[in-house]
């Protein structure tokens, strides 16, 4: 066994220590287990977001995607301080309802607002959907982590479903409040990693940052700047950043992780902080771009191992571990969230309502412990069997999840406009128009042949902009005479 | 005609400092086609790349202003 793979497993078992430390001396009713009893402060809300925000996709796919695409991975950066900002304004009556209405969870928001449990339960369902591509790219990383740590000895899919066992194991003992205390340990050393690569790596190889990037500028003109190129052009980056911003927040996890705010001040001070914090991305770019001028040549799903690859040709064995401990954890970590909260989705918001709600508390929360082992192993299969296609799985979980938005907005207002059966309308009329520009290979190139860089524009984001004129005229049709 | 105000204006009272918070969207987005090269480089970066490095951190002072100027905390 390697130097590399035994400092794995020893930041494997401290997380887990750590989880049963948090869970000591606490409750854990159905409210508690998956919003930790609406006590926290601002430094564990913050925490159990930025948990969510450095994930083994911005980690790996953070440096993967500025390898091979180059400036569109700008948009990473820029979205979620963006999101902060919409946060700021719209996360504080948000809470508020919730806590008035003793609410916890993203379908029973919904249920609450428009009074209609058909709603809540196609929420829940739009939610579980979103999540699982997400939470297979976790256990994708991970596998693809512990494999290439291990120099090969261990395969992918055996290191996967090992993650999965972990990360369901440490879900059941500790909540999300185990979560959120991992998050401290987790963030601390991929900050320390990153800051360290970005600044290393360019200085190691070329002398210095700008002397990177005018190499990089000369091997690769319009590499480092947007080009006219399809999906490396402005206005793709333009509507991504729009489409990522207003989702960030409908994500599940994101919207439960604000139930567990303990006053709304807490994402006023949030949103001032997490766009600096957000500037650690800043050097997982410059890891990408380093690995694009001395590694050039991965291709397929060897792009996300960008970093790993070029941290395996630079450093000793016993760095290269510590690396690997550190997109350990970024799997780990938000794994776990999302594990817990797809189960209680499935069990609070879609299992209860089909029981016309004979279930009792106690029976929900079983529920949602034995969900969690099975959504784990259904994403261990979909996993290993999914192939490529989950960075297109990803995006197709964030139009799926955008759906959401409107629906959210409109409830905001003074004078909701629109009704239940507008909302449900819309969100259908979204779904499955993401679904058709997905599934079906017809694009907007297709349909508008002479658009030049306008087919460059996010579908989710058209489909978003329907879903909307369906949630409004159905709203209309459908409105009693006064 | 009734306004349809939401309550993320009504919450605390509306106040023009909170139109700030619209430039990190104009200046991150809309601005780009305008910001799109490499010359000059500062602090290692390409142009572009420090603008909205830039941004990210006025993004953060913008925040911090409205949150002064906030009526409800």
């Amino acid at each position: 066994m390697n130097i590399a793979l035994v400092i794995l497993l020893i930041v494997a078992v401290l997380c887990l220590f750590l989880g049963l430390l948090a869970r000591k001396g606490h409750d854990m009713n159905l409210e508690e287990w998956s919003v930790g009893g609406r006590s926290f402060g601002a430094a564990l809300v913050f925490l159990l977001m930025a948990g969510e925000i450095y994930t083994t996709f911005t980690f790996l796919g953070g440096s993967g995607f500025a390898y091979t695409k180059g400036a569109p991975v700008y948009y990473i950066l820029v979205y979620a301080s963006l999101a902060y900002i919409i946060s700021y304004f719209i996360l504080p009556p948000i809470w508020q309802y919730a806590k008035n209405h003793k609410i916890v969870s993203q379908p029973h928001y919904f249920l609450h607002r428009y009074n209609n449990q058909f709603l809540g339960m196609l929420v829940a369902l739009v939610g579980v959907l979103s999540l699982l591509p997400y939470l297979a790219l976790q256990l994708k990383g991970l596998g693809s982590i512990v494999s290439v740590v291990s120099a090969g000895a261990i395969t992918p899919a055996v290191a996967m479903s090992l993650g999965a066992f972990i990360t369901t194991f440490y879900v059941v003992i500790s909540g999300i409040r185990g979560s959120a205390y991992t998050a401290i340990f987790k963030d601390i050393l991929i900050l320390v990693v990153a800051v360290f690569l970005g600044i290393y790596l360019p200085f190691h190889y070329f002398g210095g940052l700008e002397d990177m990037f005018r190499q990089l500028d000369k091997v690769k003109p319009d590499f480092i700047t947007f080009s006219s190129a399809p999906g490396s052009s402005i206005i793709w980056y333009q509507s991504t950043v729009l489409l990522t911003a207003l989702g960030f927040f409908m994500w599940p996890q994101m919207f439960a992780a604000t139930f567990t705010a303990k006053n709304k001040q807490v994402f006023k001070k949030n949103a001032i902080i997490f766009p600096l914090y957000q500037l650690i991305l800043l050097f997982i770019f410059f890891v990408g771009f380093t690995a694009a001028l001395v590694i050039p040549g991965l291709s397929g799903d060897k792009i996300d191992l960008a970093l790993l690859q070029l941290s395996i040709q630079t450093f000793n064995p016993w760095v290269v571990g510590i690396i690997g401990a550190a997109g350990f954890l970024t799997a780990i970590v938000p794994g776990s969230v999302l594990l817990t909260i797809s189960s209680t989705l499935i069990a609070n918001d879609i299992y209860k309502p089909v029981t016309k709600h004979q279930a009792s508390e106690k029976q929900v929360a079983r529920c949602a412990r034995y969900l969690v082992p099975v959504l784990a192993i259904i994403t261990v299969i979909f996993t290993i069997y999914g192939g490529n296609t989950m960075v297109a799985l990803l995006l197709l979980g964030y139009g799926f999840v955008i759906q959401l938005f409107p629906g959210v907005i409109f409830s905001l207002c003074r004078r909701n406009i629109v009704n239940d059966k507008g909302v449900i309308a819309g969100i259908v009329a979204g779904l499955l128009a993401v679904i058709f520009f997905t599934f079906s290979g017809i694009n907007l190139k297709t349909l508008f042949p002479n658009g030049g860089s306008w087919n460059d524009f996010n579908i989710g984001l058209i489909s978003v902009i329907l879903n909307t004129v369906i949630t409004l005229l159905v709203s209309r049709l459908t409105k009693k005479p006064a | 005609m009734q306004m349809i105000t939401p309550e993320i204006f009504y919450d605390g009272d509306f106040s023009v400092i909170k139109l700030l918070a619209l430039l990190p969207f104009i200046m991150m987005v809309l601005a780009i086609p305008l910001v799109n090269k490499t010359e000059p480089y500062i602090f290692g970066m390409p142009f572009i790349l420090f603008w909205v490095v830039l941004w990210t951190v006025m993004t953060s002072v913008i925040m911090l202003v409205i949150y002064k100027f906030d009526s409800d905390k």
